[in-house]
């Protein structure tokens, strides 16, 4: 017999109580991380989604003038130099260093055309894109397919009086409604949206862009760097960054992981003291049992080696039950949470966990030993 | 015979909070090897103090102990517990076996402490066990033991290493009759093989087994 199988021996024949220690440090272990790793994806899962909602950088033409429109009313004023980027401008985009972080990228074409209606605004776009960036669209209809389908703003097939289905001309090309937008309360409900290219041909812009609404993964990466980045890439753009909006999508996902991080922690200290009461429990039967084995003429070192293997074994035991167990509840909790984006399990997640658990079944073993030890071998063998 | 044992002014006090007991004043005591000796006296007379001076459990507040020469208390943390390894084999009173351990583990305790190897332990054990009867239930653990037979693992434990000293704390006091007889058997024929033992008892009949008596009244020696 070694060492190693008195400590053995122990878990083995008093299961009950070998049991109890480990279920408490593994439903503890569980539970964090359970909590860290649908805390983590949930977090990722939710900057995915905001990333997506919307343009947080503009890129546009770089202009002399000052910009002489607010909320939309363009109050006039003349500009020079040039008012349009060319279309090269998107792949220097996904040459960045840091492109990765770029989910969306909308160019856009801006003018006026003549319709039956009078001069409206039309707006050529990569449908694609546009509507990966602007999640809040909905509409009747279809999304424009071919090059002469268009999509109408509410107000603009208000004004037409047009639903999906109508055609009309606009300039001096016959186009047909696939879809008309809800109202949204923004310059899109004035607008009619047609493919780039065909608006680039009907307002003689071909190879010409009026402005790039960009989506960038702000978790990953500074907003500021990117805008850098793309503001180098062309140098004949402005590249404005939307602070509000990043500073925004940030301090909504670290509250959340503030928020998983606090429960975490007080589940660490609530399953350390139930640990500790669990093993500390038979405090005195361990010191008599430590004063048997000194009696008997164990050195210290190899009882404190036997002590040291039991607790080391009830740690890694309780650690990897737990770990099994978390990811068990992550699996679930991600998909009762059916959350998009890469999931986070790691084994890495689980190693603190692990290491925490052995390292509080150790201190859970001290007391017997520091007793044990204080005592004489006779005083020991007598604690009731 | 030359002397394995010499207790002198052996003084022991016990502190508990305020409150001091004085559980052995200057005993003197030596023992001859191979001698089988028995110590009796009324209950918390200091019998049991004393066989744990003289195994090495507990230190005295003075005097000295020579064993085998050398000055058992002047030993080093880990050189006492050698000493209690290679020197006693001890039978506690409440037999102190590992609840957690068979029978055979039990008995091979001072054998893993002494790091033989593990067939070695098994071969040593085993003997042991069959020479107290106990051959069939080797495997078993002590809450599948009588009183007699956990009686007789802890000797087994005690004699297994083949120690120079057997230190016996009461170690019929709670058998019947029948059993006490079987276990004054064994030790009379561990004695006859050439065993120092030293055997507290209460019951002037099982003190009688022995070579020589020495009575202990309130810490001191009274015959
Ligand atoms: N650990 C201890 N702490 C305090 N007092 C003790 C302790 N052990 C024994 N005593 C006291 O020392 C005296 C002798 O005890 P003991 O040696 O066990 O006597 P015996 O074995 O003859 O019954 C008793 O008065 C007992 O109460
Ligand atoms: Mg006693």
């Amino acid at each position: 017999m070694r060492l190693a199988q008195i400590s053995l021996n122990n878990l083995r024949r008093r299961k009950a109580k070998a049991l109890f220690s480990i279920t408490s440090l593994a439903l503890g272990v569980a539970i964090f991380v359970t909590l860290q790793s649908v805390g983590n994806t949930l977090q990722s899962d939710l900057a995915h989604r905001l990333d997506q909602y919307g343009a947080n950088i503009i890129v546009l033409p770089k202009s002399d003038s000052l910009n002489l429109s607010y909320g939309g009313l363009n109050v006039g004023g003349v500009t020079y130099g040039q008012q349009y980027i060319g279309t090269d401008a998107l792949s220097l985009i996904t040459k960045i260093d840091d492109a990765e972080s770029i989910s969306t990228v909308s160019p856009k074409v801006i003018g006026a055309l003549p319709t039956e209606h009078g001069e409206s605004l039309i707006v050529g776009v990569d449908f694609q894109q546009e509507f990966t960036l602007k999640k809040w669209w909905s509409l009747t209809g279809q999304q424009p397919q071919g090059p002469w389908e268009v999509l109408l703003g509410a107000e603009a097939a208000d004004k037409m009086n047009m639903q999906p289905g109508d055609t009309f001309r606009l300039s001096d090309t016959n186009v047909l409604v696939a879809g008309v937008l809800e109202e949204t309360g923004s310059q899109d409900d004035y607008a009619i949206f047609l493919q780039l290219s065909s608006a680039q041909k009907l307002l003689d812009m071909q190879g010409k862009i009026s402005l790039i609404e960009i989506s960038a993964l702000c978790t990953t990466c500074p907003i500021k760097e990117i805008s850098d980045q793309i503001g180098q890439a062309i140098p004949t753009a402005k590249v404005t960054p939307l602070k509000e909006a990043v500073v925004g999508r940030m301090a909504t996902t670290t509250r959340l992981a503030t928020f998983a991080t606090a429960i975490s922690v007080l589940v660490i200290i609530i399953s350390s003291l139930v640990v500790l009461a669990t093993i500390m429990g038979s405090v005195n039967d361990r010191t008599r049992e430590i004063g048997i084995l000194r009696a008997i003429g164990f050195r210290q070192s190899q009882v404190a080696i036997i002590i040291l293997i039991e607790a080391i074994l009830i740690g890694l035991l309780g650690g990897i039950t737990g770990m099994s167990l978390g990811y068990l509840g992550y699996t679930l909790g991600a998909r009762v949470l059916t959350v998009q984006g890469g999931a986070t399990f790691s084994v890495a997640l689980a190693f603190w966990p692990i290491m925490v658990a052995t390292l509080l079944a150790i201190l859970a073993s001290l007391p017997g030993v520091w007793k044990a030890t204080r005592l004489e071998p006779v005083e020991a063998i007598r604690v009731l | 015979m030359s002397s394995l044992v010499q207790a002198q002014q052996i003084t022991k006090e016990y502190q508990t909070g305020p409150v001091k007991a004085l559980a052995l004043q200057g005993v003197n005591l030596t023992v001859s090897k191979g001698e089988f000796l028995s110590i009796i006296g009324p209950s918390g007379s200091g019998k049991s103090t004393l066989l744990s001076v003289i195994g090495g459990l507990c230190t005295p507040t003075r005097g000295s102990l020579k064993v085998d020469g050398f000055n058992v208390y002047d030993l080093p943390q880990e050189k006492l517990a050698d000493y209690r390894r290679e020197y006693i084999g001890f039978v506690f009173q409440q037999f102190q076996l590992i609840p957690y351990l068979t029978a055979l583990e039990n008995v091979m305790l001072p054998l893993v402490a002494a790091g033989l190897k593990n067939n070695q332990q098994v071969a040593a054990a085993k003997e042991v066990l069959e020479k107290v009867g106990l051959g069939q239930k080797t495997q078993r653990l002590p809450s599948q033991l009588s009183g007699g037979e956990q009686e007789r693992v802890a000797i087994s434990r005690a004699i297994v290493n083949k120690p120079p000293l057997i230190l016996a704390d009461e170690p019929t006091g709670a058998l019947d009759s029948r059993t006490t007889e079987e276990i004054l058997e064994l030790l009379a024929q561990l004695h006859s093989e050439g065993q120092t033992i030293i055997m507290i008892t209460h019951n002037p009949k099982v003190a009688a087994r022995a070579q020589r008596i020495v009575e202990i009244v309130d810490g001191k020696i009274a015959s």
